[in-house]
This record gives structure tokens, sequence and C-alpha cells, in this order.
């Protein structure tokens, strides 16, 4: 069932626009997180949903119900901002009490929201402190509260994790995650980390430059990107891409050359020209040290990072000619992987796991035999 | 070498502090000090007396003044910031065509030579009945007051968050509310810097004070002083006028003190930022 | 893209009726909340500023005096200003203002920027410092003009005693009475009453400034002169600017000071006090307004210098 869905929606800023003609159907009870760089308008997209902002044009709905006149706190939405925004002159209790003033509930009701919003939250104990007497973690968790006690029909959360240090935020992702799972709510979550985003979503919506690249569940988008962009901007370290160049083998198949000799088979639907230039993409974890493997890769260590669990090593690969540019790529392989600076490296991997992209970003369909 | 040049630099200091304060310094003196002793050059008044201070304490112009004084800045910076926490909001969160326009306007008004409206302004407050009394000087000194008052509580207000006026829309709030529900608590400590600076430059206000006042009941301080005068031009009261001076810049020096550090982020958010 | 495909398409409501959106609008509507908020604003500079000023500029055309302000005047056209232009004490006191603001505003940078570059650094006793500094701002000028009134005193005077005892003179001088020693004193008195509001703005720009180019400026070069001229001073010049046209046009309009020190005389005189000397003791209302008029339009051309000197921080918000 659908919760929020965003018909044909572009936001401008006087004459620039931020969110071209976009169309999104966020899931209910399900955590949708909007990803990609900054300026690719995903806080927009929500400041609009929110109505914080206006659309430009296009339709805005929640729960069935265009809201594009429908003042914010009417929505029906609950927001957790990055600054947490909490009001600093009120305590914690006063903080959650504020919107429900608004709302014009009896006295008995706001209580009793508030009471089990604390409880939830842990925040019993704190409901009569400043925010500035609490700590980052609760403070976060007392803007949760203030969205929670609305009682919304979607949660709204900008960044929220990304003013805390990295040991609280991992710890805050997870009650985040759980809180949400209990309370079967809906949300979108707004974040440019994509491991936030991995861990997080039930589906990733990943956006660059205010248009949707692609959309579905983690794991299909991050071993399906329908494109370079998306291949590059989940995983970390990031997606490596060497450039090739295809070569016709009769028909639905082909060869892809990218360094001297053995070129790799492949099939496709897809028609090209022979000669065409394309890149291929392998992750760093799907590179490994076996030389059985179909495709290798060789070239010269320049820097081994020994991170205690892994090493990465980085490889500077052989040109098949002094016209090529050169090209790095990057692996993951064992801790305890020997491995020295400067000395030469052959490094395998299945053709199954590589994706080819032509040359204005597009996935080929292919399947490597 | 390094003990040499924190020497200097100690010297240096020193040497600014004198010249800030010593000018205070000799009023503080010259009011301790009576007879034929105000005319010796001394750094310490051999046999200070309280004598002026009693005589300035004791002359009811005087006191009148400083209460005049006190109703007419006070007045003013209350006025003030009534109307500047409104329009500031105006000016500092909100989008709209003529804005900047209006903030232009407010920041040239602020630089007005005031000798600009001098005749206008006689002519207007005589209009209205206003000449000579304590409301046609809070009247006029709006006209000094309000443009600053504006441009220093925006600089505050712009910096508060934009997330938080965010969260009081979702929590349904109107401009109203977030004026007065969520902004006015926290502007609490700019609303006194403010204030304070509104109050200081009604305080000192000479020119108005002395053009559209006639009787001495409706005299303010500054003028006061100014026409604080002895049997003759040659046989000034210097006495009394340094009792006087001190007895009206204490209060200031100590207030100014108390808020240095809001009066400066005021006083530069005014003019450096813009 | 096959997401569009898949967006179900709703009916859209009815539009709220037009009560229900009007009182929505009043409600929440920030762009009309934004002039309903600004209004006594507007209203009360129109009628302190905008009216007055108006009143200035027509009685400057009449012929108007304070004791038939309130019968009825008749229109002179530009008589007044012919009247001011060709009168020499306008000339002479257009030059005291000019020669008075540029002494003044010139020495106060200097020693404004030498505090400054004090109160910036690191010591023991620098919020001490920064408090005395604030004395003389915190001083009613008419009461520091007295101040130093007694201070200047040709027989008791204590700048005299100091003078004489570090043998820069040989008898008392009586500062306040020739023009040439007269404008001295009072640039002096400016100077001390306004360098601590100047050191506060250019340590505000100073503090603007991060730390750490300091600190690389330290490693590259180790002269304290170089890396004034090199770093600093270029970093603070935008400040320096705004501060010295924001100081000028107050020094262009002074008056307290001069009124104070010397009295309505017009020889050491300013355009101030040459104006209200005109409109007050003179009581030629139309020729004072003219007067005030040309003050006003002399500084306003200034204003608009200040106007543009500050505009790339105008609107960012």
């Amino acid at each position: 069932m659908a919760s929020v869905v965003l018909r044909n929606i572009a936001k401008k800023f006087g004459k620039v626009e931020i969110v071209h003609d976009l169309s999104l159907v966020v899931e209910s009870n399900a955590l949708t997180v909007f990803v990609g760089p900054s300026g690719c308008g995903k806080s927009t997209i929500l400041r609009c949903i929110a109505g914080l902002e206006e659309v430009s044009s296009g339709d805005v709905f929640i729960d069935n119900v265009r809201v594009n006149d429908v003042v914010p706190f009417k929505r029906g939405v609950g927001m957790v901002f990055q600054s947490y925004a909490l009001y600093p002159h009120m305590n914690v209790y006063e903080n959650m009490r504020f919107g429900l003033l608004s709302l014009g509930l009896p006295k008995a009701e706001i209580h009793a929201r508030i009471e089990k919003a604390a409880e939830i939250l842990a925040l019993t104990p704190y409901l009569q402190r400043k925010p500035k007497q609490l700590s980052g973690g609760q403070r976060q968790r007392v803007a949760m509260g203030r969205a929670l006690v609305r009682q919304p029909k979607v949660f709204l959360f900008d960044e929220p994790l990304s003013n805390l240090d990295a040991a609280l935020r991992t710890k805050m992702r997870v009650e985040i995650a759980r809180l949400r799972k209990s309370l079967g709510a809906t949300a979108i979550y707004v974040t440019h980390d994509q491991v936030e985003a991995m861990t997080l979503a039930d589906k990733i919506v990943v956006l660059r430059a205010g248009r949707i690249e692609q959309q579905g569940s983690p794991l299909d988008v991050y071993h399906n990107p329908v494109n370079r962009f998306v291949a590059s901007f989940l995983g970390s370290p990031a997606m490596n891409f060497v450039p090739g160049r295809l070569r016709s083998g009769g028909a639905k198949s082909a060869q892809l050359e990218f360094q001297k000799g053995n070129p790799l088979e492949f099939s496709t639907n897809a028609s090209f020209q022979s000669g065409t230039e394309v890149e291929f993409g392998i992750r760093p974890e799907h590179l490994t040290i076996n030389p059985d493997l179909r495709g290798q890769l060789q070239g010269k260590v320049f820097a081994v990072e020994k991170l205690g669990d892994q090493a990465l090593v980085h490889l500077m690969l052989d040109r098949a000619n002094d016209s090529q540019a050169e090209t790095t790529v990057v692996a993951r392989l064992p801790w305890d992987m020997k491995c020295e600076v400067d000395t030469d490296l052959s490094l395998g991997f299945d053709p199954d796991r590589c994706h080819l992209f032509e040359s204005h970003g597009t996935r080929l369909e292919s399947s490597f035999h | 070498m390094k003990w040499v040049g924190k020497i200097a630099f100690y010297f240096l200091v020193t040497l600014i502090v004198f010249y800030a304060v010593f000018p205070f310094y000799w009023a503080v003196v010259t009011s301790l000090k009576n007879g034929a002793d105000l005319f010796k050059v001394e750094w310490i008044p051999t046999s200070p007396t309280l004598v002026n201070y009693r005589s300035i304490l004791t002359t009811d112009s005087f006191l009148q003044s400083v209460l005049n004084s006190v109703l007419v800045a006070g007045a003013t910076s209350l006025f003030a910031l009534l109307i500047a926490i409104l329009s500031s909001y105006s000016l500092s969160r909100v989008r709209f065509r003529g804005r900047s326009l209006v903030l232009l306007t407010i920041l040239s008004v602020s630089m007005f030579p005031q000798i600009a409206v001098l005749s206008g302004m006689f002519e207007l407050i005589r209009w209205l009945g206003l000449y000579n009394t304590l409301s046609g000087l809070t009247f006029c000194y709006m006209a000094l007051v309000l443009p600053f008052t504006v441009w220093v509580m925006r600089g505050f207000m712009k910096s508060i968050p934009k997330e938080l006026e965010e969260a009081a829309i979702l929590d349904g709030c109107g401009p109203t509310r977030i004026v007065f529900q969520v902004f006015f608590p926290l502007m609490k400590p700019a609303l006194a810097t403010t204030g304070l600076l509104a109050f200081i430059a009604a305080w000192n206000e000479f020119l108005f004070a002395l053009t559209f006042t006639l009787s001495s009941d409706k005299r303010t301080v500054p003028v006061a002083i100014a026409m604080l005068s002895g049997g003759s031009q040659f046989e000034l009261p210097w006495g009394n006028i340094m009792a006087a001076s001190v007895i009206v810049t204490l209060p200031l020096i100590g207030l100014v003190l108390i808020f240095q550090k809001h009066i400066v982020s005021g006083l530069t958010s005014g003019a450096v930022k813009g | 893209m096959e997401a569009t495909a898949s967006v179900p398409v709703f009916p859209i409501d009815r539009p709220a009726s037009a009560f229900k959106r009007w009182q929505q609008w009043l409600l929440y509507s920030r762009v009309f909340w934004a002039w309903v908020f600004l209004a006594p604003t507007l209203i009360t500079l129109v009628l302190v500023a905008g009216r007055p000023l108006l009143g200035t500029f027509y009685l400057s055309f009449t012929d108007a005096e304070l004791l038939t302000l309130d019968d009825s005047v008749t229109w002179v056209g530009f008589k007044n200003y012919a009247a001011i232009l060709s009168d020499p004490d306008w000339w002479v006191a257009l030059r005291n203002t000019l020669v008075f603001s540029f002494l003044s505003v010139v020495l106060e940078t200097l020693l404004g920027l030498g505090i400054a570059l004090v109160l910036n650094e690191e010591f023991r006793g620098r919020s001490f410092l920064r408090a005395a500094v604030l004395v003389p701002w915190a001083i009613p000028t008419v009461i520091s003009a007295k101040m130093w009134t007694w201070m200047y005193n040709d027989m008791y005077g204590v700048i005299n005693a100091g003078f004489m005892a570090l043998g820069l003179t040989s008898e008392p001088v009586a500062w306040l009475s020739s023009p040439s020693t007269a404008m001295f004193a009072l640039v002096m008195v400016d100077v001390w009453k306004t360098t601590p509001f100047m050191a506060l703005l250019i340590l505000a720009g100073l503090q603007l400034i991060p730390k750490d180019v300091y600190e690389a400026a330290k490693l590259d070069s180790g002269s304290p002169f170089r890396i004034f001229f090199k770093i600093t001073l270029p970093l603070i010049q935008p400040t320096i600017a705004i501060a010295v046209i924001f100081r000028a046009l107050d020094a262009l309009r002074v008056f307290d000071l001069f009124y104070v020190l010397i009295g309505s005389k017009v020889d050491t005189g300013t355009v101030t006090i040459y104006a209200r000397q005109r409109l007050m003791e003179f009581q030629e209302f139309g020729v004072g307004s003219a007067a005030s008029v040309l003050i006003f339009l002399f500084i306003g051309s200034f204003t608009l210098l200040y106007l543009w000197a500050v505009r790339p921080q105008r609107d960012e918000a």
C-alpha cells in the first residue's frame, strides 16, 4: 500500500530547477532511504513532503489525500532534523508537548502520549531536563520523541545522525531500525551516507541532480546497479572501473578487451559497433588472488592499507599501450595477505561479477560465459 | 630577548589602559575636591570630600533631569524593541518582494544626519503639541534608535538556526507563535543587549534634547550638565559638574562592562556583518 | 522509467471553500505576516523620519522664521540656498567639518587598529584591557566633552600641567581659544571617545580570520611585520573600509563635542553647528533648513558609498 505518492513533482528556486519531474511511491510500514551526493535534491524532496517547501508543479499525496495546499502540521508528518532543532528554552516534556498543544488534544491524552514515548525511548528520567543538559544521543532521542508523540502517518528523517560521532552513529542507527520496526511505522530517511542507506533501508532510492537513478531493495541496487553512477555511489571502497573495448564475436556474443591478451567472452542482446569504448566495473571484494579465475588483471602494487580485518591493495594496471590512461583498482584481500609495494601482482575475478557500462554510463545487459 | 618583548607589550597595554581610563579617573578625582584644592594638580586628592556629591544630589533640577532621562531613554528603548522584534523577524526570516528595498531604507535612515530632520521635526512636534514634553523627545528619539535596533535584532535573529523555525512550523506554529513562543524566549539576551544599546543612544542624545526642550524641568541629563554653570562664564562649578558626570556615567560603565561581550557582538553585527 | 508508470492516479479533492482557504492563508502565510510585522516599523519611520525630512525640504524653500512658523510662509525658491552658498561662514564651517572628520577618522583608524591587534593577542589581563577600552565609549559625549574642557583648562588643566612637567610647553596654552589649537584639541577628544568603537569593529574583523591561516603563515615566514602586511591587513581591509565609512558618517555630523567645548562659534564650528545656529539662534528657519538639506545631501553621498561597501553581505539570508 502506498503511503506517500509524489506525482511529477518539480521544485524550482528562482530560475534553478532542483527537482525535475519526479514520481515516486513510498510504501507504508517500510523505511525508504533517499540517498545521493549533496545537491542531489534529496532533502528538498523531503521538505516538499513535509510542506516546508512548496512544490513548483506536480502533486504530493499522503495517505491518498492530496496535500499540496495543506499546511505542514496538518499533513500528519513527524520530522527529525539533522541539528535536532529542540527548543532550548523548554525541557524534554515541554518539547514533546509543544506540537500536541497545536493539535488541540485533551490534557490527559497529551500526558499519556508523552509518557509512552518517553518510555519507549528511555527518556523518562530526563523529562524535566533542558536540551543543553542532555548528551547528543539523548537529544537525538528527544527529537524522535517529538515526532513520535504526534503519531504521524509518516516519519521524516533529515540526515539525523550526521551530527553524532562515529561510535554513537552506529548505536543510534541500530536503535532507529529497531524502533521503526517495532512501531511498524512508515518512514522516509534522507542521508548521504551509503552505510546508513544499506543497513536501514527496506527500499533505497538513489538520486542524482534531482532525478531518481534507481530504486529497489538495498541488495538489489547494490548488486544490479542500472548505471555507472549508482554502481560507484554504493560500496566502500567504491567499485573499480577499467576501460576496455568491445569486439563483435558473432550473433549475441562479444569479446571484451581491456589489457593485453585474454579477452573475455560474453553474450548480449544489445547491438553495438565493434570497437566501442566501454568500462567494466568490479567491486573490491570480488577481486582475489586466485589464478584459476577467467578474469585476470595484471599490475603493480603501489599501496597497501592494512585495516586489521582486511587489507586494501591498490594496483596500478599494466597498460595495453602507452597512449592508454593509467588505471588503478583496489582489492579487498585477507588481512594476512603478503604483498609488497612495487611488486607485480595478478588479481583474478569471476566475470559474472562484472558489470559493463557504456561510455554514457548505462549498464549494458550482458552475461559472461 | 623574549622578556624584553613581553615588557614592551605590557608597557603598551598599560599605556592603552591609561589613555582610555585617565580622563574618567581625572573626573572622579576632581569631583572629590573642593575649594582651592580644585585648582591643584594632584593624582590623589589630599583632602577628599563628598561635598560636591551632596550639593548635586540636593539640586532638584539635576534629579529631575536624571528622572527625565530615565523615562525618555526607557520608553524609547522599550518601544523600539517592541516594534523591532516584529520587523526583524520579517527582515531576517521571510523572503518577500521588496525586502531589500525595506532593508536599504532602514539602513539609510540610520545614517541620516540628525540636523536634516531638525527643522521639520521642530515644526512637526510643535504641531502635535509635543514641544517641550518628554513624549515629544521619545517620539523623535525613535528616528534615532529604531533603525539600528531593527538592524541589530535582525543580526541576532538571523543566527537562530533555520531548522528550529521549521520544527515550530511542523508543530503547528504560524508566524505569530514562532515569534512570541519560540524566538522571543531565545532572544532574551539579544533583547537585553539591543535594549541597552538603544537606552545608551537615547540617554546620550544631545541635539534633539537641547532643541526640543525649553524649561529646566524637561531637560535630560546631557543638557542639564551642559547648562550647569556658576555665577559667571569664568566660574564654572567644576566640582559639581564632575560629580554629576560621575553619577550619570558610573551606572552606564557598570552596565557596559556587565554586558560587554554581548555589546561587542551587537555593535559588530550592525556594522561588520551587514 | 518504470517507476513513473506505477504511480497510481488519485482523484484530486475538491478545493477547500474560499473561506477556509482565506482563513488558512491568514494564519500561516509568511509573506502576509511579514508585512503585518513590518507595518509598525514602517509607519513609525514615515512619521519620525520621512515626514520631518520632507518638512525640512519644504521649509528650505520658504522664508519661514521661528516666530512665524505657525503663520503662512512664502515660497522663495532657491534664495536660501543662494544665501548660504555665498556666506563665507558656511565654507569655513564646511572646511572645519572636513578637516575634523579627516583627522579624527585617520587617527582613530590607526589607533583602533593598534588596539585591536593588542586585543587579538592572548595574554593575561586581556578582558581587563577590553573593559578599560570600552569606558570612553560608555561615557556620554556631552560628559566627555565637559571632562576634557576641564582637562584643557588654560590655568588649572591637567594637560597643561603634564605638558609643562614633560617640558613640551614652557607656559600654559589656551587650547580651546585659538582656532588652530582648538581643532587639534577637538580631534583629540573625538579620537579618545570613538577609538574603542573602531578597535572593537576591527577586532571583530580580526577574529573572523581563521587561526590556522596565522599558524601556516608563521611556519612560512618568521617576520611578524611581513605577516601583518601580507596576511592580516589584506584580510581585514574590507572590515576597515566599512568601519572608516561608518565613522566618517558619524564625524561629519558632529555637534555635541563642538557645542560643549567651544560653543556656537562659527570660525571653529562645523556645518551642523552652523545650521543649528541659523535655525535656533538666528531663528531663520528657511535658511537653516536649506543648510540642513545641503548637509543631508552631502552626507547622503557618503551614505551611498557605505551602502555600496556593505552591498555584498547585504542580502545573503
